[in-house]
C-alpha cells in the first residue's frame, strides 16, 4: 500500500506572549520567548492510501491543531510532515461568501480550488444534489440555517475530489440523514482509495467512519491501533476521569497543562523554522545594495544635467574642471587644442580687423574684416578657424574669433537710451540725422548742401561723409545708400556707457570694442577713439 | 530576486483565478444595493465633482491651468488616484481579510493582492473611457503620445503589486500597519500633484515632491494625455521609479514568503 502520511516526531509550539509588543519582537528574533505552549508534542505516525483514521481526543487534547497540520494549513515547529496529494479541510461554512448565493458560492470555492470552468458546470448539479437544500440555493448564505450551510460546504468540499479529506467536526451540525448520506460517501471514498481523516469528540461518530483511531490526549499521541482497541481504552479512561471528584479533576488537568506549557529557553522559535531564520545577511546585503541605488538614483533627480554628470566619472573629483568647462564654451582661446575639431557655429570677429588668409599656414592675406564681423566657423586646425564668409572658405587666426555672442549681452536696448552719451549738439536733434539711414547718397548731398563736409573713402573702401562741425560721420555701400552712422566725441563718463560695457555682445581682445544690438540697428562702441557706430541690421 | 520571479510566476500561472475571484468580488460587494454594480462609477463621479467645485470653480475661479481646461487636468490626475487609493488600502488588507478562507485549502496566498487590484483595474479602465470621452468633447489629444499609456499603466500595475504584496504581508502581522496604510494614503492624496501643478513650485522642491513614485504616475499619466514627453525623456525619474518598485517588490516577496505559511498563527 502507498504511503499517504508520515508524521515525524512533529511539534506544534505556540508562544505565550504577555503584551502585544513581545510578539513583534519574537518576529524579528530579538528575543526568545520565554513561555511556550505545546499544541501538540512528539507525534509520529503513517496513514496509508484507502484507509480512514479517526482522531479522538476530549477538548483541547490538539485533535484540531492536528488537523490543520495535516491540512498543511500551518507549519509544524519541530520533526517533519509528509503528505503526498492534495488534502482539503472540511470545516463548517469555512470559505463560504455569505453575501453570494449558494450556486455562486458552489462556483467561488470550486475555482479557489483551482478546477477549471468545464469541471465546475460537470460538478455543480451533484453538488447540489448532495446539499439537498432545494430552492435556497438561489438565496444569499446568510440566509441558510447553520445544517443547510455546514451540508454546503460539506458537499462542495467532497465533490472537489481531494486526495486526502479531512473533516474537522464538520458533521455534528449535520441531522442523522445526512451523517447516513456522509458515511455512504466515506465508503465511496475509501473504494477509490483515498485516504480520510475524521475528526469529532463523538466516539460513536468516529467509530462508525474510521477503521483506525487516533486518540489525542494532552497533545501527545496516547494510541494510535485498530478501532476496536483504541474505542475500548478511550471509554475505559473517560469513564475513569468522570469518577474523579471535582478537585481531582481540576488537578489532573492543572498537572497536565503546566506539563504542556513548560519554560525551555533553549527551544527554537516556534514561529519560524529551526535553521531558517527570515532575514539573512545575505538578503539584508541585497536589500542594503538596492537602497543605495535607490537613493543614488534619487540625488541624481536633483543634478541639473545627469548625462554629462555621469559621463564627467567620480563627480567629486572633477568637481574643480566643471567651472573652468562651461566658461570656455564662449571663449576658444582657452580651450584645449586638438586638431580638427569640427564647429560648426558662428562666429564673430573680436579684433579691429581680422585677416582672412587662403591657405591654413595663413600665409596669403585674402581680405580683412572689422570688428564684429559675423563668419561661419566650420572647424579648428590647432590654431586656425576655416570659416565662411560670402560663400567662400578662408582661414584666420583662431585668436581673433569668438565662438557665439555672450548671451547677457544687451539686445533689447533703444537709441533714447543712448541719449546720454551723445554730444550736446547730436543728442537735440539725432532723430534727424538717423533719419539718413540707407537713403540714396545724391538725397543726402543735396539735403547737406551748405554744410562743411568732406568726402573720402575709408579702410574698407567705402565712400564716407564726414561733418566735422557735427561730428559726425555716414558710410555708404556699393548701392550708395548709407549704411553706418558715426558719432564722434562720445560722452564716454555716461552712466549708460559704463553699465553697457559690462553687458555688451561682443568685447573685442584688446577691450577697447563693444558690441551691442536694438530692434534696428548694430551699435559699436570704441572706447579709445570715442565713437559709437551705428548700423542697419541686415535682417 | 528569485522571490520575485516565483511570486511573479504565482501570478502568471493563477490568473484565470485571480479573474474569476476579482469578478466575484466586485459582484459579492454590489449585491446588497438596488443600484448594484453602478455605485462603482456614482462614487468617483460625486467625488470628482466635489473636488472640481471646489478646486475648479472655487479656489480658482474657474480659470484654466495653462490652455488645459481645470477638470480635464483634475480628471486626469483623480482617475487614476481612484484606482490606486482604494486598491492599496484594500489590497493591503486583503490577507488579512481572506486568509482565513484561503488557509483551509491549497491556495496561493500571494494572489491575494492581485485580485483587488484587478478587481479596481475594471472599474478605472470604464472611467478611463469616460475620460477619452471628456477629452474628445474638449478636443485635447495626447497625439503619439498616447502609446505610452500602457507603459505607465504597467508601472502603475507593478508599483501597486509591489506595495500591497508587502502591505498585505505587515498588516496582517501587525494590524497597526493597516490603520498606517489609511493615513498615509489620505496624506498622500494632497502631496501628489492630482488637483495642483507641480510647475508652481522652485525646482528643488518639485524634485521633492518627485520623490513619490506615485507622483511619477500621476504625472506620467498627464504627459501622455496632454501630449506633453516621453517617460524616457526624464529617464533619471524613471531609474528612480523602477528602483524603488523593484525594491518594494522585493522586501515584499522576501516577507511574504518567509511568513505565508505562518498567517494563520498570527490572527
Amino acid at each position: 500500500m502507498k504511503r499517504v502520511v508520515k508524521f515525524t516526531n512533529v511539534s506544534k509550539q505556540y508562544s505565550l506572549f504577555k503584551k502585544k509588543s513581545d510578539q513583534l519582537l519574537d518576529i524579528f528574533a530579538f528575543k526568545k520567548p520565554t513561555k511556550t505552549f505545546n499544541a501538540v508534542s512528539n507525534v509520529s505516525f503513517e496513514v496509508f492510501e484507502g484507509e480512514a483514521v479517526g482522531i479522538i481526543g476530549t477538548n483541547g487534547s490538539g485533535k484540531s491543531t492536528l488537523s490543520n497540520l495535516l491540512a498543511q494549513v500551518i507549519p509544524p515547529t519541530r520533526g517533519s510532515v509528509e503528505i503526498n496529494g492534495e488534502p482539503t479541510l472540511v470545516a463548517i461554512s469555512a470559505g463560504l461568501n455569505n453575501h453570494l448565493t449558494g450556486y455562486e458560492n458552489i462556483e467561488l470555492k470550486c475555482l479557489m480550488h483551482g478546477l477549471s470552468k468545464s469541471e465546475i458546470k460537470e460538478v455543480t448539479p451533484a453538488i447540489v444534489e448532495f446539499a439537498d437544500i432545494g430552492e435556497f440555493i438561489d438565496q444569499p448564505i446568510k440566509s441558510y440555517s447553520s445544517g443547510m450551510k455546514a451540508r454546503l460546504g460539506f458537499a462542495i468540499s467532497v465533490h472537489i475530489k481531494p486526495d486526502i479529506l479531512i473533516i474537522d467536526e464538520a458533521l455534528s451540525v449535520g441531522d442523522s440523514t445526512f451523517h447516513q448520506k456522509c458515511v455512504d460517501k466515506f465508503k465511496e471514498f475509501k473504494a477509490e482509495g483515498k485516504t480520510i481523516f475524521f475528526i469529532s469528540h463523538s466516539l460513536a461518530q468516529v467509530k462508525s467512519i474510521s477503521d483506525r483511531i487516533i486518540w489525542m490526549s494532552h497533545g501527545q499521541l496516547e494510541m494510535f491501533d485498530d478501532k476496536e482497541t483504541v474505542s475500548q481504552a478511550y471509554t475505559k479512561y473517560i469513564d475513569w476521569f468522570n469518577k474523579l471528584d471535582k478537585n481531582e479533576k481540576r488537578d489532573f488537568k492543572q498537572n497536565k497543562l503546566t506539563e504542556q506549557m513548560k519554560i525551555d529557553p533553549f527551544s527554537p522559535d516556534p514561529l519560524h523554522g529551526k535553521t531558517k531564520g527570515p532575514f539573512r545577511i545575505r538578503t539584508y546585503l541585497q536589500i542594503l545594495s538596492m537602497l543605495i541605488l535607490l537613493i543614488g538614483s534619487g540625488a541624481l533627480m536633483f543634478v541639473e544635467n545627469p548625462g554629462d554628470y555621469l559621463k564627467s566619472g567620480i563627480p567629486l573629483l572633477k568637481a574643480e574642471e566643471k567651472p573652468s568647462e562651461s566658461i570656455s564654451k564662449g571663449t576658444p582661446n582657452d580651450e584645449k587644442t586638438s586638431s580638427d575639431e569640427v564647429i560648426s557655429e558662428r562666429g564673430y570677429v573680436v579684433e579691429r580687423t581680422a585677416s582672412l588668409y587662403d591657405d591654413g599656414d595663413l600665409n596669403q592675406l585674402s581680405t580683412e574684416l572689422p570688428f564684429a564681423t559675423s563668419v561661419f566657423v566650420k572647424k579648428r586646425i590647432d590654431d586656425t578657424y576655416l570659416v565662411v564668409y560670402n560663400d567662400n572658405e578662408y582661414y584666420l587666426n583662431s585668436k581673433s574669433i569668438q565662438i557665439g555672442l555672450n548671451e547677457e549681452g544687451v539686445k533689447d536696448l533703444t537709441l533714447g537710451d543712448l541719449e546720454p552719451a551723445f554730444p550736446d549738439t547730436f543728442a537735440s536733434s539725432y532723430e534727424y540725422f538717423f533719419a539718413f539711414m540707407n537713403k540714396d547718397m545724391d538725397e543726402l548731398e543735396s539735403s547737406f548742401d551748405g554744410f562743411e563736409r568732406s568726402k573720402e573713402k575709408d579702410e574698407l573702401s567705402r565712400v564716407v561723409f564726414e561733418f566735422p562741425d557735427d561730428g559726425i560721420s555716414y558710410a555708404f555701400n556699393e548701392n550708395k545708400k548709407a549704411e553706418t552712422i558715426k558719432l564722434l566725441n562720445v560722452n564716454l563718463s555716461a552712466d549708460i556707457i559704463s553699465s553697457l560695457t559690462q553687458d555688451s555682445l561682443l568685447l573685442s581682445s584688446d577691450k577697447e570694442l563693444y558690441y551691442f544690438t536694438t530692434a534696428d540697428y548694430d551699435i559699436f562702441l570704441d572706447e579709445e577713439k570715442k565713437t559709437l557706430t551705428f548700423k542697419l541690421n541686415s535682417e | 530576486m528569485t522571490p520575485v520571479l516565483r511570486i511573479f510566476k504565482e501570478q502568471i500561472v493563477n490568473f484565470p483565478l485571480i479573474f474569476r475571484l476579482a469578478m466575484y468580488d466586485i459582484k459579492g460587494q454590489y449585491q446588497m444595493h438596488y443600484l448594484g454594480i453602478l455605485w462603482q462609477f456614482i462614487n468617483p463621479l460625486i467625488q470628482i465633482s466635489v473636488y472640481w467645485f471646489i478646486f475648479g470653480l472655487g479656489l480658482r475661479q474657474g480659470s484654466t491651468t495653462g490652455d488645459i481646461p481645470f477638470i480635464v487636468y483634475l480628471l486626469i490626475g483623480m482617475i487614476p488616484w481612484f484606482f490606486i487609493s482604494p486598491s492599496i488600502t484594500q489590497g493591503s488588507n486583503s490577507v488579512y481579510t481572506k486568509v482565513n478562507l484561503v488557509s483551509k485549502m491549497k491556495f496561493p496566498v500571494s494572489i491575494l493582492p492581485s485580485i483587488t487590484i484587478l478587481g479596481n483595474l475594471v472599474n478605472f479602465l470604464f472611467m478611463m473611457v469616460l475620460l477619452t470621452i471628456v477629452l474628445v468633447v474638449y478636443g485635447i489629444s495626447g497625439g503619439w503620445y498616447l502609446i505610452q499609456l500602457p507603459y505607465y499603466i504597467f508601472s502603475l500595475l507593478v508599483l501597486i503589486y509591489g506595495i500591497t504584496l508587502f502591505s498585505s504581508t505587515v498588516s496582517a502581522i501587525i494590524r497597526d500597519y493597516q490603520l498606517m496604510v489609511q493615513s498615509v494614503m489620505r496624506m498622500m492624496f494632497f502631496l501628489t500633484p492630482i488637483f495642483w501643478t507641480i510647475n508652481t513650485f522652485p525646482e528643488k522642491v518639485q524634485t521633492i515632491i518627485k520623490l513619490n513614485p506615485l507622483a511619477y504616475i500621476i504625472i506620467g499619466f498627464r504627459d501622455t494625455f496632454l501630449g506633453r514627453s516621453w517617460f524616457f525623456e526624464d529617464w533619471t525619474y524613471t531609474l528612480y521609479f523602477w528602483l524603488f518598485t523593484f525594491l518594494v517588490l522585493v522586501i515584499g516577496a522576501i516577507l511574504h514568503e518567509n511568513f505565508k505559511n505562518k498567517f494563520v498563527d498570527y490572527l
